[in-house]
């Protein structure tokens, strides 16, 4: 009889010992203390490819608090798999978020949902061209989406030959560039068709516009190239590392490599530049506050974002979520 | 199916007696379900996995090792997928082999290179001196089924003595088991859905005597799998299909005269991989591998004998997207070595090196092994190796595009390890300590808009291993119990920063084992312990440990003279214990098994 008894007694402890309540991965949340009003810079952080760890940050710029997770703790769960990129615009942030399929609208100081766009391919680059239309880039969907953000619907598409990236506009043309063909590619918005096909000898992953120039940055084979166009090639830059990112303030260009800051005005010219402390570069962001360089260290461990003045002097360390991705300043 | 002693006049398996070794045997006979090599390493091994679910991928971290470092060998030749560089354990069935043994990484040099943390050695030949066969069938929960043949028939060829060998094993499962959603903070159930899977593995060996002193063997071995491959369930609904197709011909001869004894074998692999959505390939991977080895064996003394082999391995790989021109790769290695039994075999030591080249890289990698018995008599030995190794980049790492580096540099380490073993007739406990470090630790990481493979820093790991085993017979009651534990202390650095966790390395992993039979009855109890893994480096993030216990009995019978049929029936993760091994992606919890094995012959 006590065999019996010491059999179910041992089966009991069997089946209750399992006091860990949690079954996936355990990600201990930091705790939520800061002010999250003011000037604020935030941090997109795309997190680990499938391991639904994305999240955002905010840093306040004025009294340097750091708050994680605002997301998570205004929601109650967690943003997705791989946030890839940000806009703001009248009260409000977008987030695109690529292996899940969305983007996000979300109040920019409660960070509480205010909507969301489901069913996306795979979301990539946000464009808003004005305060109704989102334009979304696509990896896979050889296309490129335009929302009606008022209705939160799809409301067009741009028929898009491979993997789009970078977006942006001079007047009422877009430019997108397409990775899987390294080409730059202009659509007329008035009939939503491609208007000018450029192929590039480098794959162009950042884009930017200012003052009817459209900058492109990117690298082929580990060589970074940096290059303008106004109605033709006019200002091919030469780089010796690699490009990790590129942001324009104020008319100059900030190219991000893998030990320095490049800084070059509007004909391309190298005008300044200053080493920096990231391990790992993954983007820049530039604004009147300063430069912001998100460090995503060895990937699987929380990443930082180094704040430089425009003195370049080191203003502090921030430290992220997991893969800083994207940064916008409110 | 239950192992059998074999003699071939080849040497196949080269074993470094002062490493850390686990065989295992009787894999099917046992009640509880093992359907693959996962299973086999996790469940009485105790080596940890990166395993996405029953079928899908898993790969082991054994001493902090990447999917890569840990090398599959089939009668000695290298199975790893030379675009990959590593295996995926759960396409290989248990069922198939006549020794399986899994080896530290201290072993590894004296077959191939790139097994910086463990070497798992198949061996697999005809039978001249047995003749047996079985048939088992295993069905169960979700609709896993398991069905095996198996026969060894000696005869004649052309007059001279030869066995002929089949081995067919068939499994799969629709896998729609229920499980606990954790994603969103709350528990909802939920059941796993597009996760079916099935795998076929059907050999045929034929050997042959042919003289007085030398022999033939070849061996064809086809398999199929085809798989579902689900999103992680954080993610939306969806999933993708995965085929895999090899075909793989081994042949050797052996002559053995007086104090030589020579071998020469060959292997030739083709094996695709299609990956699809519905119908359309997302994409195509395909190489081809022919590995041949030359070897001779000269005993000069009693205490002295000497080993030298040369090896050329040819490699072709392509993969549609990603580099659709084939891309080829030669390997030449030589390996020598002498080893020395003295003062009445007290003292045993192999000592030698392995030298390798391929794409302008040669390394030359000394290995070294001691073994000293305290006393003549004694059961206790001493033990310790060491070896220094190498990772050489993949095709994939290579010329992969975008991103392949044509010259990544090699991974280069090495590995040492202490301890000591001690044998009885019923009894053996083996423990090492070990130690082991590579620099040019290669990951993938992000370059610009694609992830590029990058030599970074470096690597440690170092810990315990210990594997027990004891029989005890009361009166008509017989039984084993054994285990293993693993304490890994793993890490890696990124440049020159500070060392941090390696990610999906527990600390602490272990396993026991208990049978107890009493004439035809037997009951079997099986427990693997897997401590909490981090999975990002900086010591925050985890997935929680998870204790998995299986119970499960059988009967056996006499059916006519020659035959016996065992019938068993287990219960897989009893507590129904939920957990992940890999994030989002669920487990089984509690499942019911039962199995019918039919033998005849040598096997009773």
């Amino acid at each position: 009889m006590g065999r019996y008894a010491l059999t179910l007694v041992v089966f009991q402890i069997l089946s209750g010992c399992q006091k860990d309540p949690q079954v996936g991965p355990v990600d201990p949340t930091v705790k939520n203390t800061a002010n999250l009003s003011g000037r604020r810079l935030v941090i997109g952080n795309e997190g680990n490819f499938q391991y639904n760890n994305s999240s955002i940050t905010v840093y306040s710029l004025e009294t340097g608090e750091v708050t994680q997770e605002v997301y998570r703790s205004a929601n109650g769960e967690g943003v997705g798999d791989v946030l890839q990129d940000m806009v703001a615009f009248d009260g409000k942030v977008l987030v695109s978020v690529n292996n899940s399929g969305k983007v996000l609208i979300l109040n920019d100081s409660s960070w509480s949902e205010e909507g969301r766009i489901e069913g996306l391919n795979s979301p990539r680059r946000l464009y808003n061209q004005d305060p109704s239309t989102l334009w979304v880039t696509d990896l896979y969907g050889n296309e490129v989406t335009r929302i009606d953000l008022s209705e939160e619907k799809v409301t067009g598409k741009l028929e898009f030959d491979g993997w789009s990236e970078g977006i942006t506009q001079i007047d009422e043309e877009v430019w997108i560039a397409n990775m899987t063909d390294s080409s730059l590619n202009r659509y007329d918005l008035g009939i939503s068709e491609r208007n000018l096909y450029i192929q590039l000898d480098f794959e162009p992953r950042f884009i930017d516009t200012t003052q009817f120039h459209v900058y492109v940055a990117g690298n082929a084979a580990g060589t970074g190239y940096l290059t303008a166009w106004l109605s033709s090639w006019v200002y091919p830059a030469s780089l010796s590392e690699s490009v990790s990112g590129m942001d324009g303030f104020r008319g100059w260009s900030y190219v991000l490599t893998p030990h320095r800051v490049e800084i070059y005005d509007i004909d391309l010219n190298r005008i300044g530049g200053f080493d920096h402390l990231a391990s790992s570069p993954y983007s820049i962001y530039v604004n009147k506050d300063g430069v912001f360089i998100a460090d995503v260290k060895d990937f699987i461990t929380r990443g930082e974002v180094l704040f430089y003045n425009h003195q370049y002097e080191l203003v502090d360390r921030i430290p992220a979520g997991y893969v800083p991705q994207c940064m916008l300043a409110l | 199916m239950s192992l059998k002693t074999f003699h071939v006049i080849d040497t196949l398996v080269v074993k470094l007696s002062s490493s850390y070794e686990q065989s295992m045997d009787s894999l099917v006979v046992r009640s509880t379900p093992i359907l693959n090599l996962t299973d086999a390493l996790q469940r009485r091994a105790g080596i940890p996995m990166k395993n996405y679910g029953p079928g899908l991928l898993s790969t082991p971290t054994f001493r902090g090792g990447d999917a890569q470092h840990t090398q599959v060998v089939w009668n000695g030749m290298k199975l790893n997928s030379p675009m990959l560089g590593s295996m995926d354990l759960s396409t290989i069935a248990a069922s198939q082999f006549d020794q399986l043994s899994f080896m530290s990484g201290v072993a590894s040099g004296l077959y191939t290179t790139g097994g910086m943390g463990s070497i798992i050695a198949l061996q697999q030949s005809a039978q001249m001196e047995k003749e047996f066969a079985q048939l088992m069938f295993s069905g169960g929960s979700f609709v896993t089924y398991h069905a095996a043949a198996r026969f060894n028939v000696p005869l004649k060829v052309f007059d001279r003595p030869a066995a002929f060998a089949f081995s067919a094993d068939l499994q799969g499962s629709d896998n729609a088991y229920p499980y606990l959603d954790y994603n969103n903070g709350e528990w909802e159930k939920a059941l796993m859905q597009n996760a079916s899977f099935g795998r076929s593995n059907i050999s045929l060996s034929l050997r042959v005597r042919a003289t007085e002193h030398s022999e033939f063997e070849g061996v064809w071995w086809v398999s199929n799998t085809q798989r579902d491959v689900p999103n992680p369930i954080n993610l939306r609904d969806g999933y993708a299909l995965q085929g895999d197709d090899a075909q793989r011909l081994f042949i050797r001869w052996g002559y053995e005269k007086d104090k030589w004894r020579f071998a020469v074998r060959s292997m030739f692999e083709d094996n695709n991989n299609r990956f699809f959505i519905d119908v359309e390939d997302v994409n195509r991977n395909h190489f081809q591998t022919w590995h041949n080895q030359a070897e001779a064996t000269y005993h000069a003394q009693r205490w002295l004998s000497l080993h030298a082999r040369l090896g050329t391995d040819w490699i072709q790989g392509e993969s549609l997207n990603n580099y659709p021109r084939p891309e080829q790769q030669m390997v030449y290695s030589q390996l020598a070595f002498a080893r020395v039994n003295l003062w009445q075999n007290r003292i045993q030591g192999k000592v030698g090196g392995r030298a390798e080249q391929t794409f302008g890289d040669t390394r030359v990698l000394p290995i070294a092994g001691l073994r000293i018995k305290l006393m003549h008599d004694s059961p206790f030995s001493l033990i310790s190796s060491y070896a220094q190794t190498v990772r050489f980049p993949t095709l994939n790492e290579r010329f992969w595009i975008p991103g392949g580096v044509p010259d990544l540099a090699p991974e280069d380490g090495w590995t040492a390890e202490a301890g000591f073993e001690v044998e009885f007739e019923k009894t053996s406990l083996k423990a090492v300590a070990y130690q082991n470090r590579y620099k040019n630790r290669i990951r993938w990481l992000p370059s610009g808009s694609f992830f590029s493979p990058t030599n970074i820093d470096e690597a440690r790991a170092q810990g315990i291993d210990v594997q027990f085993k004891h029989q005890i017979s009361i009166a008509k009651w017989r039984s084993l119990i054994g285990g293993s534990y693993h304490f890994t202390q793993a890490e890696g650095r990124n440049f020159n920063e500070s060392f941090t966790a390696m990610s999906f390395v527990p600390v602490h992993s272990a396993v026991a084992f208990a049978s107890i039979t009493r004439g035809p009855f037997s009951i079997d109890a099986d427990y693997a312990w897997v401590d909490p893994r981090f999975i990002t480096s900086d010591v925050s993030s985890y997935m929680p440990a998870y204790h998995l216990v299986t119970l499960g009995g059988s009967y056996t019978r006499k059916v006519g003279e020659s035959m016996q049929l065992r019938t068993s029936l287990a219960v897989d993760n009893v507590t129904d214990w939920q957990y992940q091994n890999m994030p989002w992606r669920p487990m089984p919890g509690r499942a019911f098994h039962f199995k019918l094995i039919l033998s005849w012959g040598d096997t009773l």
